[in-house]
């Protein structure tokens, strides 16, 4: 009777799993389930970041560029919320730059919601540049040489020249940061066209499917920090002490990796007695 | 012909085709394009089908040259001194910085006291202190073209001057006239700034490498980390110097292609809009099976096109809303948005699934493979600090802590496995595209008949 038990274990029906994964997934975001908050271990890389934005000087704006969409919205908005949130906190000016049509409303939205939390100005402490067409290795060649010319305009159809925070913005070399959040492989081309070049410090908000890949420029030296996924957001949030999404996510990212675990083992557990028996 | 054009194109004259127009000029600009857009597609569906092919694959590898030749052609004659005077102080820079780094390394491993770092910061002040006159000789090169560039702007603006003002009523070939002479004075004053913009960066390195010079002469007692961070400025400042002069006479024309790819690239998306709206409107008009998804498609596609447009264009509201923008945003948040997060998030479920039926411990490689996502999952969220939270912070059992375990996971045997696929992807990359440009692939393009 147990051997049978522990031979279906084999083949659990994935519906059963499915409804667990809900389960686990949503009910950690409930604030009745704050209890499971634990902190998290900051890793160097995310603290890379944190560093790099404390350290843009004076003089020199930020560029945040978004690839993301509603696909990789549950990543990327946390990533994107606590990167703006730090550079309004630091006064770092900064650009948003889209690469992506959807992406371009839900991150305009997702900062514009942190600058009226924080009172940050539109055209003093951040500068939207709007959805450019992705062809971005043809776009930074010319953004390095002549920011404000590439540009042109804010995603509202005004002169750069008409914000302030943009008078003093020229070439690459008065940029001090890059971040680039995103859930495809597009870091290359911040690297080799304004990273290398101008010395711009670029750092790294892929999707956790990414991260790995990630870990290639971080070793080279050629992004100074990387935010791995959600989890990356949640460190960076914890390092800001501010508990936001991203906080309460990382319960939910916990809950269900340990169901994934669980799962795993189960399966190998069904598979180990039924091939025992068979060997019998 | 052939001369003409080369001469043309190597004087920057073309460039003119593609200064920015105004009014009447515009849009007979616009008109114009689009006429010829249809007339050249109409041409290509008259060419017999054998001929195709062989088009197709001419123009992408006329196309495939134009980069190609950018990139091989030296750069021009006039800044050569310059280039050459860049590379040798580059070089010594770079050696200097080397040598700085090394001893930080060594300092940190071996301890500060040690005589390799006291080494190392002689060596560095010896490539600084060579760095520094080649900066010099530099700054002397780039005083010559930066002359013969003042003077171009000059001469440019002399002619511009001559030609007078722009007006209707001038003949076609006065105003023709007056395009080039503006194209020659925007092109004389760019390169002015650029050797203008290689020249300040070539002060800023001197200046950051004489500081450098001088912080190291303090020997063991350096503070050496100022001293690179000097030397990484030097290093920025002649990166600008040499961004300047790396022009050959096909750079210019970088800018345009890249407008004329936009235009393309636009062309291809109205293209393919154009392409789904008819199949589908196809389907719906002949009833075919799944011809209400097809009208779902079209009902969605006017609905978000309608309240686009009457969200920018609209009349405004009172307070200075727009009347429709709570329809675009409910459109765009609450349905295209939240459709497009919840087709991505049925990933997760499927994950689950797979893993539990695909990891199973057949071979001794799947449960290593197992082993080392279980500790990186693990490591990555915060019930995998807690299991082993107990464990100190620093020392030799620090290093069994799981947040320890999946960083050295992910940096060192994931980072190996990751170069070495970068390398086979980059060599695959380099090999389909000599195969696109040279038209070798058959794909879906040339799968038919074009």
């Amino acid at each position: 009777m147990v051997m049978k038990f522990l031979e279906n274990l084999r083949n659990i029906d994935r519906r059963i799993m499915y409804l667990l994964l809900i389960l686990v997934i949503s009910l950690p975001l409930l604030p009745q389930f704050d209890f499971l908050h634990q902190d998290l271990e900051v890793q160097s890389e995310v603290r890379g970041v944190f560093e790099a934005v404390e350290n843009v000087p004076e003089g020199k704006i930020a560029v945040m560029s978004i690839v993301w969409g509603a696909g990789t919205i549950g990543e990327n908005r946390p990533q994107t919320e606590a990167i703006a949130r730090h550079l309004f906190r630091s006064k770092v000016p900064f650009v948003l730059l889209s690469w992506d049509q959807q992406g371009t409303s839900l991150a305009y939205k997702t900062v514009n919601t942190v600058a009226e939390e924080m009172g940050a100005e539109y055209g003093v402490d951040w500068f939207n540049a709007g959805y450019r067409v992705p062809y971005i290795d043809q776009f930074l060649q010319s953004f390095g040489r002549d920011v404000p010319g590439t540009i042109g305009k804010d995603f509202e159809g005004r002169p750069v020249s008409s914000f302030p925070m943009m008078q003093d913005i020229k070439t690459g070399n008065d940029i001090g940061l890059v971040t680039e959040i995103t859930p495809s492989a597009t870091l290359e081309s911040w690297i080799a066209f304004l990273g290398q070049p101008y010395q711009v410090p670029i750092s790294y908000a892929p999707t956790a499917v990414l991260v790995p890949e990630g870990y290639n420029f971080l070793d080279a030296g050629q992004i100074v920090g990387m935010l791995p996924g959600l989890v990356g957001a949640a460190q960076y949030e914890q390092l800001m002490e501010v508990r936001g999404f991203a906080s309460r996510a990382a319960n939910a990212l916990s809950t269900s990796h340990v169901l994934i675990i669980v799962l795993i083992i189960l399966g190998n557990l069904g598979y180990y007695v039924s091939r025992r028996r068979q060997e019998q | 012909m052939v001369g003409s054009l080369t001469n043309s194109l190597t004087n920057g004259t073309l460039l003119a085709f593609f200064m920015p127009r105004e009014g009447a000029a515009l849009w007979i600009f616009i008109l114009g394009s689009i006429f010829i857009g249809f007339l050249f597609l109409f041409l290509l569906t008259q060419v017999p089908a054998k001929f195709r092919k062989p088009i197709i694959i001419g123009v992408t590898f006329v196309s495939g040259w134009f980069y190609f030749l950018e990139f091989m052609i030296p750069r021009s004659n006039e800044t050569m001194p310059l280039r050459r005077q860049l590379i040798a102080a580059e070089q010594a820079v770079w050696k200097a910085q080397t040598s700085l780094h090394r001893a930080i390394a060594i300092s940190k491993e071996r301890g500060s006291n040690n005589p390799a770092v006291a080494e190392r910061i002689e060596r560095a002040q010896g490539y600084a202190g060579s760095a520094v006159p080649q900066i010099g000789r530099a700054i002397e090169a780039v005083k010559e073209p930066l002359s013969r560039a003042n003077t171009k702007v000059r001469d440019a603006e002399l002619a511009r001057g001559r030609l007078g003002a722009v007006s209707n009523d001038l003949p076609r070939d006065k105003l023709w006239s007056i395009e080039v002479a503006d194209g020659r004075l925007v092109r004389a004053g760019d390169k002015y700034a650029r050797l203008e913009r290689a020249e300040a960066g070539l002060q800023s390195a001197l200046e950051a490498a004489r500081d450098a010079e001088s912080i190291l002469a303090a020997g063991a007692e350096a503070d050496v980390a100022l001293a690179a961070a000097k030397l990484g400025k030097a290093d920025s400042g002649l990166r600008l110097a040499q961004s300047a002069t790396e022009e050959n006479f096909l750079t210019r024309y970088k800018e345009p292609v890249f407008q004329v790819s936009l235009v393309i690239g636009a062309f291809a998306l109205g293209l393919g809009v154009f392409g789904l709206a008819s199949m589908h409107a196809k389907t719906v008009l002949r009833r075919r099976p799944g011809w209400l998804n097809s009208l779902a498609f079209w009902i969605a596609m006017v609905v978000m096109l309608l309240a686009g447009l009457i969200k920018k264009y609209g009349v405004p509201a009172a307070s200075g809303v727009r009347l429709s923008t709570g329809v675009y945003d409910t459109l765009f948040y609450g349905a295209l948005a939240a459709l497009g997060a919840t087709m991505f998030s049925l990933v997760a479920f499927y994950i689950v699934s797979a893993a539990y039926r695909a990891f199973r411990m057949r071979t001794t490689e799947s449960a290593l493979m197992m082993l080392a996502a279980f500790l990186v999952m693990l490591s990555l969220v915060p019930v995998g600090v807690w299991l082993t939270g107990g464990l100190p912070a620093a020392g030799f059992w620090s290093a069994f802590r799981l947040e320890n375990i999946g960083d050295w996971i992910m940096k060192f045997p994931n980072t190996a496995a990751q170069r070495g696929m970068a390398f086979g992807i980059g060599v695959g990359m380099l090999a389909m595209a000599i195969r696109i440009w040279l038209s070798l692939e058959r794909g879906s393009y040339f799968d038919k008949q074009v």
